[in-house]
């Protein structure tokens, strides 16, 4: 069901670090659906068919000043797993989230109702 | 079901007038979910909640979209239009949230609309940022504002869900979810989210794991039911459990678990919780409708 994949290059040096640590693969892994669903996942790990996002520099997500910001960042959130998810099921993939702050990814766990997966890997 | 804005609440309540620099609440949000073929379609479904939105809090309308916000004329064609753009760069691969607000960046009030999979099928949703004090958070007027949004948008439910109690309710269940998901190998870094929160003794499966559209996700400070729930559930045994208000409004039953924000953190408010989800069994009626 893929009409293309291929490997991504990354653009961030923390996020690229953990990306690789979590996937164990070097580089970004796009994945676009016969539909034209597309999706840049932060890695895949060819063993297990898990293609990852992974987040860092959350440690603001529950500072009371920052209340709307994190709103919409639980959206975007929201929109990356739903989308990350169909494109997941249509090629037959295990899609995971993992965050290193564990209060985040218990959030997001619980939010997500366990789907995807939302690990806390340290970094 | 009628499309006419809920009669049955308090009047007066609505209209309420603040101060502008009350903080957005950290942990309180509004969610409202309905089936696509529900009520009018999407974008004059949300023009209607943002109509019932500035009945509620006149003094922060919605007037912009996306992120950084942008004007929008708050009319069906423009909400379209916006929604439509959103919906090319998501399958591009450009993620963004679908976003309506009162401001362009840190806003009083955030609208945002999503779409989700569920075992009956898709579900559209719109949740909203709540302020963390002032006339808009009382009583009367969250529940006037939560039946408002329920019958604007065509929900099957409605609940105001607070962070801490969302993760001590489902956090167990969902942890279940995703470990039966996941190579062994991973599960050390499966977090539970229980941890560090009171128990209420009491797991109640994610929306994600049952048919919302038969039986309530959960029970938040206020929630708004459908009478198809309310029946699945016994119309005797949700009047006569201890809530602290409820209001007939439109096809749907509004409840209020405690007068002022529930706080799990708070054993009376646990407590209050506890016996009304025992009181209705929602645990074991949830299993009934439980699908994957």
């Amino acid at each position: 069901m893929l009409r293309s994949r291929h490997a991504a290059p990354r653009r961030s040096r923390r996020h690229d670090a953990y990306a690789t640590k979590v996937s164990g693969s070097p580089a970004d892994y796009f994945v676009r659906t016969p539909a034209g669903l597309a999706i840049n996942y932060d890695g895949y790990t060819p063993t297990s068919r898990l293609v990852w996002e992974v987040k860092v520099g959350f440690g603001w997500f529950f500072n009371p000043k920052k209340a709307s910001l994190t709103a919409v960042k639980l959206a975007a959130f929201d929109a990356q797993k739903t989308l990350g998810l169909a494109v997941a099921i249509r090629c037959s993939y295990l899609h995971a989230w993992s965050i290193p702050d564990r209060w985040v990814a218990g959030l997001l766990l619980s939010r997500w109702g366990g789907v995807p997966p939302v690990l806390s890997i340290p970094e | 079901m009628g499309w006419r804005a809920a009669g049955a609440l308090d009047p007066g309540v609505s209209d309420v007038s603040e101060s502008d620099d009350i903080p957005v609440s950290r942990r309180l949000r509004f969610l409202a979910e309905r089936t696509p073929d529900a009520g009018p379609p999407l974008p004059d479904a949300l023009v209607a909640v943002f109509d019932a939105l500035e009945r509620w809090r006149r003094s922060a309308p919605i007037r912009y979209a996306g992120f950084p916000g942008r004007p929008i004329e708050r009319d069906p064609a423009n909400v379209s239009r916006y929604l439509a753009a959103v919906q090319r760069t998501a399958q591009a691969g450009e993620i963004a949230p679908v976003r309506f607000s009162s401001d362009e960046r840190a806003a009083r009030l955030d609208v945002f609309a999503g779409e989700d999979r569920r075992c009956f099928g898709a579900v559209q949703t719109v949740w909203l940022t709540l302020p963390s004090a002032g006339p808009a958070l009382e009583l009367g007027a969250i529940m006037q504002m939560a039946a408002e949004v329920c019958v604007a948008f065509g929900a099957h439910e409605g609940r105001l869900e607070d962070e801490r109690a969302l993760t001590a309710i489902y956090g167990s269940s969902a942890r279940q979810r995703a470990a039966a998901q996941l190579p062994e190998a991973l599960l050390e870094y499966l977090p539970d989210p229980t941890a560090g929160q009171p128990s209420l003794g009491i797991e109640l499966l994610p929306p994600t794991q049952i048919d919302t559209r038969v039986v309530p996700a959960g029970i938040g400070w206020v929630s708004v039911w459908s009478q198809r729930q309310v029946e699945e559930l016994g119309r005797a045994r949700v009047e006569h459990a201890q809530w602290a208000r409820v209001a007939p409004a439109d096809g749907f039953l509004v409840l209020a678990l405690t007068p002022h924000p529930t706080n799990i953190d708070d054993p009376p408010d646990a407590q209050r919780l506890r016996e009304v989800l025992e009181a209705l069994d929602l645990a074991a009626v949830q299993r009934r409708h439980r699908c994957t």
